[in-house]
């Protein structure tokens, strides 16, 4: 029997045993889609399907595709594409890595309410967010020193905004790194020099205001016709085509009833 | 017939063109987008085509490789040398057997790492078996032991501008350079420079902006490549360091070397070219301890062993008495200076029976006191010219006052006896004194019958020659009570090469021949950078070296290398020259090198 083989069935035998138990469901992953999104999802769910529990742990989309991996999850969460080097593990464990759409998210870059600032440009944004600009009278604001705030680096949102507004450039050193989208929001609603980037599930927190980048506002309207600068597709990672319990709670995540969820909560539904 | 929609015909396509192109997936993934943005694919279809790729690419060498996200290029190569080498030694200094062969069996390992980074940066590692400077060598010694590994480069640049370049740490090289001056091995380390006004804007070159922030250069204008090309190297080394508490200046002062390079080439055609380097290296004034090279020229110890010179006096009928003493060397304020003075004292002989003169000291003596403080013996010597005084300067190193004698002559009495002097420098001189060389490195270089062929040379005079020769290798005074054994001479100071390389080894069956000649002084060249392998880095040598190299394959070359070496100055025994740490102790030496190179 050849490796591979055997790391298949024991990595089947793994989720067999945590599906195992009485239809209970173990996602793991996005701080951006597990903090609010998957876990009234799950209650919708739940409310249809009696006697399906959830295990949910939003930590990061890195930790929902390790968890994947390890055969510790059935769906792994993430804001991100996985990485080659993730995808050769899963290989080397016999784990089939397929993404499935799930929303479309924005990511809102957010300052202080009382910023004057009322927009940026892309350009702008990587200058901050890079370091090259450190004061906000460098880009129209009221002079003071820049405050940055960014995810912490298990976060999807952090990479995926780092390839998508800094040219892959890392942060600057003197960014704070937060564990979530709503502590961002509450770390820049307290702070008159801050500014971070948030999910659009996540903008409408008290003592923020959302910029237009390049004139474009962050919007359902403008993440789906993909105008907007910084918006991208949101996944369930599942061990090849999801089955069982994972495939009833993903086709319920695409129907029209998880639809209206995912646009209440703010993302963009797939259909 | 099978039908299939659009969309899964493109995605068949892409999948496929994917699983070839797993390298490019990245390619393959704007591919993806166009047609997303064209409607042919779904978004979701997308994804997993994206998947499949990324999945493909992990399991290419390069897709299990994580990366920083400020590294643009990573470049990891190194090369493993297996060598026989058998040594031929007939030292000058007989040592019982007056002979001494050695056969070993050494490998040599080196791995590289080189990364380019964002905003123009670059950095760098080398690691390699043998942790002497000029030598990466490990002989295969003790049984089945593993060896250590040592860190043999680790540098950070910055490209500033197309013309200008930065580097600090231990890096490669720079210089345009023969193994007469430095032993290819040697890694420099410190920080250097290098502007290149061939490539500055204002001469015609690119110059330009420093690029964009993803350290990639601006695209320049489309020039035609100028057949000149001129680059200024500069180097601040930092060769060894010393304490500063130490008291003696030389023993706290760091020894630093700077160097300076024009190098000039200019090109005929594609094939044809000559370069000239010019340049000029110096150090400060150091202490050197703990070098590993091989013939290392370090913990000389200092210079307080005495060299005698003679003390005389003479006594003639008309009462002169001359005293010469170079024995009142003096550190003052941390500078070492050597202070000489000579004294006359008038005295009333006595005449004895047999009528010659002695003197008497202690009556009607009249002193006349001359003193000036000299710097060299050539100083002394003018001193006592001048003054009409007979000067007597010999003793074999380590003599120190010996016993007067005395001698009749005519009506005089010649009293001798030795005393000890020091050297100009004092009490301890460091091993890098001295060294202020000119470098004048060249090639000319065309294609013979349709193989790369060049004509080479190098040259290297020490401006501090003869002080090196005379105070820190303590060679003027290795002779006889008032016969030195030798003096220096310009070609103790001077070193030249001359070569002829042709063929090259780059990919199966090549093959390449190389020969060259070559003369070194002992006070030419630093004795701890020359090659470690021609006379086994010894100095005051000539002779030949001739290698031959074949390429088993694209990255095997096979190669035979011999050094014939013998003498420079024939007569040259004592001081540092054969006394530890000696740098000239063999009449001729002779080394056989057979080496399977290894790329990769």
């Amino acid at each position: 029997m050849k490796l591979n083989q055997i790391l298949s069935i024991a990595a089947l035998l793994a989720l067999t045993t945590a599906a195992a138990q009485a239809g209970r469901l173990v996602i793991k992953g996005s701080d951006t889609l597990g903090a609010k999104l998957v876990p009234q999802l799950a209650e919708a769910f739940k409310a249809a399907n009696p006697g399906t529990s959830f295990e949910i742990a939003a930590e990061g989309s890195t930790t929902g595709i390790t968890a994947l991996i390890d055969g510790t999850a059935q769906i792994g969460m993430s804001s991100r594409r996985a990485k080659p080097t993730e995808m050769s593990a899963a290989s080397a464990k016999g784990v089939t890595m397929k993404p499935t759409i799930v929303a479309y998210d924005g990511i809102a870059i957010i300052v202080n309410a009382s910023n004057p600032i009322k927009s940026l440009t892309k350009k702008q944004v990587e200058q901050i967010f890079t370091g090259d600009v450190t004061d906000w009278s460098a880009v129209g604001g009221t002079p003071g020193k820049i405050s940055i705030y960014t995810r912490n680096t298990s976060s999807g949102t952090y990479s995926d905004f780092k390839e998508m507004a800094t040219k892959k450039r890392d942060y600057a050193g003197s960014s704070q790194k937060m564990a979530g989208n709503e502590q961002i929001a509450a770390e820049v609603g307290k702070n008159k020099s801050g500014i971070g980037y948030v999910g659009l599930a996540y903008d409408k927190a008290p003592g923020i205001k959302v910029l237009p980048i390049d004139g474009v506002a962050p919007s359902q309207a403008t993440v789906r016709n993909k105008s907007y600068a910084y918006q991208r597709p949101t996944f369930y990672y599942t061990n090849g085509d999801p089955s069982g319990e994972a495939k009833a709670f993903v086709d319920f995540t695409l129907s029209p009833k998880g639809s209206a969820i995912v646009s209440q909560v703010g993302f963009v539904p797939v259909k | 017939m099978i039908s299939m929609k659009p969309n899964k015909v493109a995605v068949a396509i892409i999948a496929a063109c994917a699983s070839v192109l797993s390298a490019q997936a990245q390619d393959a993934g704007a591919l993806v987008e166009a047609l997303v943005k064209k409607g042919i694919l779904t978004d979701q279809e997308a994804e997993e085509v994206r998947a499949d790729m990324t999945r493909d690419f992990a399991q290419t060498n390069a897709g299990k490789i994580n990366l920083g996200s400020s590294i643009t290029e990573l470049k990891l190569y190194g090369d493993f040398r297996y060598r026989w080498q058998y040594d031929d030694r007939h030292p000058q200094v007989d040592n019982n057997t007056n002979n001494s062969q050695r056969s070993r069996h050494r490998f040599r390992l080196r791995l590289n790492a080189d990364v380019s980074l964002t905003d123009n940066f670059n950095a760098g590692f080398a690691l390699e078996s043998g942790q002497a400077s000029d030598s990466g060598n490990q002989t295969f010694e003790n049984g089945f032991d593993d060896y250590q590994i040592f860190i043999s480069k680790a540098f950070l640049g910055w490209k500033a501008a197309e013309w200008f370049s930065l580097t600090v740490g231990k890096f490669k090289n720079p210089f345009y350079t023969t193994d007469l001056v430095w032993d290819s091995d040697i890694n420099p380390q410190g920080a250097m420079q290098s502007i290149a006004f061939h490539k500055m804007p204002i001469f015609g070159g690119a110059g330009g902006p420093t690029g964009d922030s993803k350290g990639v250069m601006d695209p320049s204008p489309v020039r035609s490549s100028p057949n000149w090309e001129l680059t200024l190297v500069a180097g601040q080394f930092i060769f060894d360091d010393n304490g500063e508490f130490n008291v003696d200046s030389d023993l706290s002062t760091d020894a630093y070397l700077f160097v300076e390079q024009l190098i000039a080439t200019y090109k005929f055609n594609s094939d044809t070219s000559v370069t000239i380097a010019p340049g000029f290296m110096t150090y400060t004034a150091a202490d050197l301890s703990g070098l590993t090279n091989e013939n290392a020229f370090t913990d000389a110890g200092d210079i307080t062993a005495p060299i005698p010179v003679s003390q005389t006096t003479t006594t003639r009928r008309d009462r002169t008495v001359v005293n010469y003493d170079a024995t009142t060397g003096a550190i003052t304020g941390g500078r070492v200076e050597t202070r000489e003075s000579v004294s006359t004292q008038r005295s009333q002989p006595t005449v004895t029976a047999n009528g010659v003169s002695t003197v008497d000291r202690q009556t009607n003596a009249t002193d006349r006191v001359i003193s000036r403080r000299v710097l060299s013996v050539a100083q002394a010597r003018a001193f006592a010219n001048e003054n009409g005084l007979s000067l007597g300067l010999g003793g074999g190193q380590g003599a120190t006052g010996g016993a007067p004698s005395a001698t009749v002559d005519g009506d005089s009495v010649v009293v001798s006896t030795t005393a000890a002097n020091r050297n100009r420098y004092g009490a301890v001189s460091g091993e890098t004194r001295q060294l202020h060389i000119l470098t004048a490195p060249g090639d000319f270089s065309f294609k013979l019958a349709g193989l790369k062929s060049k004509l080479y040379w190098d040259f290297a005079y020490n401006l501090g020659g003869r002080e090196r020769f005379e105070d820190i290798y303590q060679l003027y005074y290795g002779g006889a009570v008032g016969e030195p054994r030798t003096s220096y001479n310009t070609r103790d100071g001077l070193a030249w090469l001359v070569g002829f390389q042709i063929g090259e080894t780059k990919k199966k069956g090549d093959w390449q021949a190389n020969f060259n000649y070559r003369e070194t002084g002992i006070a030419s060249v630093d004795p701890n950078l020359n090659d470690s392998d021609f006379a086994l880095g010894e100095l005051n040598t000539r002779g030949f070296k001739l290698s031959l190299a074949y390429a088993v394959s694209d990255a095997v070359v096979f190669n035979v290398t011999g050094m014939m070496a013998w003498n420079l100055n024939e007569n040259l025994i004592g001081g540092r020259a054969t006394n530890a740490p000696a740098i000239a102790q063999d009449n001729a030496t002779n080394v056989l090198q057979v080496d399977l190179n290894v790329k990769f």
